[in-house]
């Protein structure tokens, strides 16, 4: 899919690609995405795939978004996963109502939004006005390039997420870690705010459909299920860096033969290659199928089961444990010189580790709520909604005004 | 357990906390240094006349292991260097004496993969080249350095590709320890730095010959009656990379089962009542002790044999060299299966865990510890072919 029939998403991907990864080293020494690179993100309409046609976006197919986002990917692995992550919000944007949106893309439409969905202990009260706020949120990709920034906290048993302008928080840059380096994910902290009612959203309200912005942005791509759109977060990126990890591992494996990997050993490479590269296929055409698949029932009007939601879930969930399992078998194999930094293998394998680190790449987690599912018994997961719940997220979207 | 490594389970806290300065530091505090020397592990595999301990390779083993355990890189050189005692202790007389002779603790660096080139001169050689991963060389004060001597072209004569010599050269000859050369993804602690000199002499005395001492000439010359030199090189060596090895999964594990005791996940989850974190626990203890079991056991079985007055056979030094990388690699998935569980915060540095997690992918690449051409060898050799002379045993 493109936009007035120019180039697609991924093609747009592959013009901007060199650049970027030229940036990589940049980008992993200053812990943070290169200026450049998130110009060109905004410029070529990367981020803003997913975004509404009313500001500007293209409301594309998620499919093609991922394997965007994966080319991306490939390049730098940091710079893809936050196209990712910034991108996603602005689907969310479409399920708020008209007044946020003016508020976050009125004046500059290409406007980034970062996040920390999960309320790590942080409760909000409701006051005057709305929603007191503060606390602490750990790991938010993306938020020094975000002009807003959406926080998971609980207002007495239910999860609700907060959007908040970039002025009202704090960063404490505590993004220390063994890989995605350069994705700057720094703490949020709110001393303390009011957010106004507009801006607060029920994460059980939002996914069972029942959100205000389906009055104003009625594409069928803000019918699809969350846990499509948010599961790929972890998977487009670990496809790209696999991809990379596996050119450039054949790269080394031509020109190097080394002593101890003499004709049998040879042999025994040959064989794990073949399989990487039919695990990155894998990775690459199952979520691929799923988005489709999902997007094609959204723009048919047709309403996904819990079960095909959960399996949807679980196979994009995969490409985490997939390129792991895949670079964990290939990286002993190198020379040993495959250890000093400046050999791109040890960066490669370094954010694969934390890519499948993720919490959407947690495979076990996404099993329960299938494999309950293929077994015809209940299981809860925050992204599916029981009949129970939804009967409950209309009255309180009613009580909201959201619905009539 | 051996005093030494009661020493280091002593002093284990303070180890842990040297641990934390040496990404910095790209090399070993030295303090850390003063505490593997306090410890006499160093001089575990060194001969009794030398002052040495002459010990069980167990012994040696767990020593470095402990070391590992709180601070990986200071067991990888504990290893790496602590196993150099054990090939000076088979030299002449007049080496040993010039190395131990004031201090039985002194640390001797290496490496000794034959990166370096020799040209024959009256009384010895003129030795030049580069030498990568020479492991603790900033602490050394002497090093034992591989290489291969050279034709008058300066080439090295077609037969000569497998005669590595050994050289040993004091800390004062004219050699460059290259800064900045150990930029890595672990095991910074170890300043694995690169070593390089131009024609530098090298007397013939301080030289040893890989072949023959691999076929256990100087052992059979200078150590007639002592059992532990006749265990081999070429088991000990990759026995000490093992060690190494094993001490950082040890510690890991500990690391690890320490933050998931109050993890809770996003969900709620306590990870001590999480099926999948306890069978992966389960199985990281329980893959780690049958490593252990297996390979410390074979040992022993062979250091049993060889004090019963025999000489190690082919086939015990590969079946040893099987069970070895065997062991590490059964090991290294199985902590790194529980790591994959612990969830976005375990990649943090401010856990050791990450730290040391970085240190055994480091640790895994290590020659000693690549696993297939091991296992392509023994069936060769149980089938009765020929073992590929690139494969060390």
């Amino acid at each position: 899919m493109s936009q007035d029939n120019g180039p697609t998403l991924l093609e747009r991907a592959q013009k901007i690609s060199p650049g970027i990864a030229e940036r990589a080293n940049w980008v992993e020494e200053h812990r943070t995405i290169h200026p450049d690179t998130m110009q060109e993100l905004v410029d070529s309409g990367l981020t803003r795939a997913l975004q509404s046609k009313v500001y500007g976006g293209e409301e594309a197919n998620p499919a093609d978004f991922y394997r965007a986002t994966a080319e991306i990917s490939r390049a730098c692995t940091s710079s893809g996963w936050i196209l990712g992550l910034l991108g996603v919000h602005s689907w969310e944007m479409a399920h708020m109502g008209k007044e946020l949106n003016d508020e976050v893309f009125g004046a500059d439409p290409t406007t980034l939004m970062a996040s920390s969905y999960a309320p790590q202990g942080n409760t909000a009260e409701k006051v005057r006005g709305g929603y007191r706020l503060s606390g602490r949120w750990k790991s938010s990709s993306g938020i020094q390039h975000a002009g807003w920034v959406v926080l998971g906290a609980m207002v007495e048993d239910i999860w609700c997420v907060f959007f908040v302008p970039k002025a009202d928080i704090r960063l404490e840059d505590d993004w220390f870690v063994l890989g995605l380096v350069g994705t700057g994910s720094q703490t949020v902290i709110i001393d303390e705010t009011v957010v106004p009612p507009h801006r607060v959203m029920e994460q059980d309200i939002l996914r069972a459909g029942f959100a205000p912005g389906h009055h104003y942005f009625t594409g069928a791509l803000y019918r699809m299920p969350q846990a499509y759109i948010y599961g790929s977060v972890a998977s487009a990126p670990s496809l790209g860096v696999g991809r990379r990890f596996y050119d450039e591992y054949k790269e080394a494996f031509s020109k190097n033969t080394t002593a101890t990997r003499a004709i049998l050993g040879d042999r025994l490479m040959m064989s794990r290659l073949a399989e990487a590269r039919g695990t990155l296929d894998v990775c690459e055409i199952v979520p691929t199928f799923r988005l489709n698949e999902a997007y094609e029932a959204a723009c048919a009007g047709v309403e996904l089961s819990n079960r095909e939601v959960a399996q949807g879930m679980y196979d994009i969930a995969r490409n985490g444990s997939l390129v792991m399992g895949m670079a964990s078998t290939l990286y002993p194999t190198l020379r040993p010189s495959a250890v000093y930094k400046v050999n791109i293998m040890e960066r490669l394998y370094r954010d694969i580790i934390v890519a499948r680190h993720h919490g959407t790449s947690s495979l076990d987690e996404r099993a329960e709520p299938l494999a309950a599912a293929e077994l015809g018994a209940a299981h809860r997961h925050h992204f599916l909604i029981t009949p129970e719940q939804r009967d409950q997220a209309r009255e309180r979207a009613r009580a909201y005004g959201y619905i009539d | 357990m051996h005093e030494a490594t009661q020493f280091v389970h002593a002093h284990g806290a303070e180890l842990r906390d040297e641990y934390r300065v040496t990404e910095q530091l790209g090399r070993l505090s030295d303090r850390t240094v003063e505490l593997l020397k306090g410890s006499g592990g160093l001089r575990l595999l060194l001969a009794k006349d030398l002052g040495g301990y002459e010990a069980h390779p167990q012994d040696f083993f767990e020593w470095v292991m402990a070391v590992g355990s709180y601070h990986p890189s200071a067991g990888w050189v504990a290893g790496v260097c602590g196993v150099h005692p054990f090939e000076f202790s088979m030299m002449s007389p007049q080496v040993r004496d010039e190395v131990y002779g004031t201090d039985p603790n002194t640390l001797v660096s290496s490496p000794y993969a034959p990166f370096g080139r020799a040209r024959a001169v009256e009384g010895g050689y003129l030795l030049s080249g580069r030498w990568p991963y020479s492991t603790g060389t900033d602490h050394a004060a002497w090093v034992i350095l591989g290489g291969l001597v050279t034709d008058e072209t300066g080439a090295v004569p077609h037969h000569g590709g497998k005669d590595n010599l050994h050289f040993v050269l004091p800390r004062d000859a004219e050699y460059e320890i290259v800064e900045d050369s150990w930029k890595v993804m672990g095991l910074e602690g170890t300043g694995s730095k690169d070593i390089v000199m131009k024609d530098v002499f090298v007397p013939e005395y301080r030289t040893v010959r890989e072949l023959d001492m691999e076929k256990g000439l100087y052992a059979n010359k200078y150590r007639p009656d002592s059992a532990l030199y006749r265990m081999g090189f070429l088991t000990l060596f990759p026995g000490a990379i093992a060690a190494g090895t094993f001490g950082i999964v040890i510690g890991l594990l500990r690391e690890i089962r320490e933050y998931l005791e109050n993890r809770v996940n996003a969900v709620g989850q306590a990870a001590k009542t999480d099926p999948f974190t306890l069978v992966a626990y389960a199985r990281a203890e329980g893959d780690l002790e049958a490593s252990l079991r297996h390979y410390l056991g074979a040992i022993s079985d062979v250091f049993d044999w060889v004090s019963a007055g025999n000489s190690i056979t082919k086939q015990q030094r590969i079946d040893l060299r099987r069970n070895q990388v065997l062991g590490t690699d059964r090991s290294i998935r199985a902590v790194t299966d529980l790591y994959t569980l612990a969830g976005s915060q375990s990649i943090q540095k401010k856990h050791l865990m990450e730290g040391f997690f970085r240190d055994l992918q480091v640790a895994q690449s290590h020659f000693g510890n690549i696993v297939n051409p091991v296992l392509v060898g023994w069936g060769l050799h149980a089938f009765g072919e020929e073992i590929p002379s690139t494969l060390f045993y």
